[in-house]
């Protein structure tokens, strides 16, 4: 079985028979903050369905990715969780400084992907600032700044 | 005219003061005041509304960041966006400083290294600058508070907690190191401690020094490269051998 997340290339991906995802992460912690539509809920939904029963016939190995809500935000913060990866969307409505400041403080245990409208405050540099784009149903994550010295 | 905002009243703002009376004519630039309390990133904006308020068609902002990452007050990307967007419309050249934390400058610097060994600095201490250096210039992020590295520099200052993030880390490794090296040479944050002998004319320097102290600081403790140099030939030396010769040479901002 494939992993949906694989830690080493830190490629998340699905190919699905509709569309396709691949999201090239940088650095352990990326936020994504493109616009309405361009799949950011998509995505969560689609890993929350491959981790359900429902999928047994998946081919795709989730057991490293964490989808974060309202209801599992410990997950973040009860320090029983390593080399997961936590998606965590709608973030400014669902994370409060206690999530904020753990993640600022894990720096390799765990990766992030926060999707946010807004400045939350985690702290990384513009280069880990991702914008999701569907380019011929393929959704892929293009960053906003590229300078070297800010990775 | 070339405008020079930085984001407070640090040894990064000293440095950059420093290149520019070094490389420009005084009446091609303007060091823009800072506001509110000695400044802090989230006065950059009112720093940059006000440049505005002077800035015309193709003059030059210059941009120094202390450190590139966000705060829960200050989104970077944003600024940087925001910025960008205003000079693109005015027909102003933006340049901005491209390392993570002022620090990493010096970290970067092959001849702090250099000195370390010959001033047989602690052999940990060397290596873990050592592991920042390499990952500086190769443009990875080294800051991880599991790694060995950063916990051996933990352990050496007899920490208990770990570092809050990369610049304080990146911080209090410089401070620690070039404090070993000789007090003339320390780098902290603080306004005025941006160590004379990294960026001041050793002439001017020896100036201030009774004859015993210079034959003792300086013509037998120093180890540096640029002993007996310019200001100029200094900023020269750690522009070739930092992160910075990856970046805009300090003459070429125009």
């Amino acid at each position: 079985m494939k992993q949906c997340f694989d830690w080493n290339t830190n490629v998340l991906e699905i190919n699905d028979m509709s569309y396709k995802v691949k999201l090239q992460l940088k650095g352990n912690k990326t936020v994504i903050d493109g616009k309405s539509g361009a799949g950011k809920t998509l995505i969560c939904n689609k890993i929350r369905s491959l981790k359900s029963n429902k999928n047994k016939a998946s081919k795709y190995d989730t057991s490293n990715i964490i989808i974060i809500d309202e209801n599992n935000l410990d997950e973040i913060t009860n320090g029983k969780n390593s080399n997961k990866v936590f998606i965590i969307d709608r973030a400014d409505l669902v994370l409060t400084d206690k999530e904020i400041d753990t993640i600022n403080q894990d720096t390799g245990n765990n990766k992030y992907i926060v999707i946010a409208r807004k400045n939350l405050g985690i702290e990384i540099s513009p280069n880990y600032y991702g914008e999701l784009k569907n380019n011929n149903n393929t959704i892929e994550l293009t960053y906003q700044f590229s300078i070297p010295g800010w990775n | 005219m070339i405008y020079l905002i930085t984001e407070d009243q640090t040894s990064a703002r000293d440095f950059w003061i420093k290149v520019f009376e070094t490389y420009y004519e005084k009446s091609s630039y303007k060091i823009l005041p800072l506001t509110g309390n000695n400044g802090g990133n989230t006065t950059l904006i009112t720093q940059v509304n006000q440049a505005f308020n002077v800035i015309r068609k193709d003059d030059t902002l210059v941009i120094a960041f202390d450190n590139i990452s966000n705060t829960k007050s200050f989104s970077t990307k944003s600024f940087i966006k925001y910025v960008q967007a205003k000079c693109k419309r005015g027909n102003i050249k933006l340049y901005m400083t491209v390392y993570y934390s002022f620090e990493e400058l010096y970290l970067s610097y092959s001849e702090l290294l250099d000195m370390c060994n010959k001033c047989n600095i602690d052999k940990t201490l060397q290596d873990i600058l050592r592991y920042v250096y390499d990952n500086i210039n190769k443009h990875i992020d080294y800051f991880d508070n599991s790694n060995y590295y950063i916990n051996a520099f933990k352990n050496m200052l007899k920490r208990s907690n770990n570092f809050k993030n990369r610049e304080h880390f990146a911080s209090q490794l410089l401070t620690f190191i070039t404090i070993r090296l000789n007090g003339h040479f320390r780098i902290s944050k603080q306004h005025n401690d941006l160590g004379e002998c990294w960026v001041e004319n050793c002439k001017q320097i020896q100036s201030s020094m009774s004859t015993q102290q210079k034959n003792n600081v300086c013509d037998n403790q120093c180890k540096f490269c640029c002993k007996n140099c310019t200001t100029k030939e200094k900023l020269n030396d750690l522009q070739k051998k930092s992160m910075q010769q990856y970046l805009i040479d300090f003459d070429k901002i125009v």
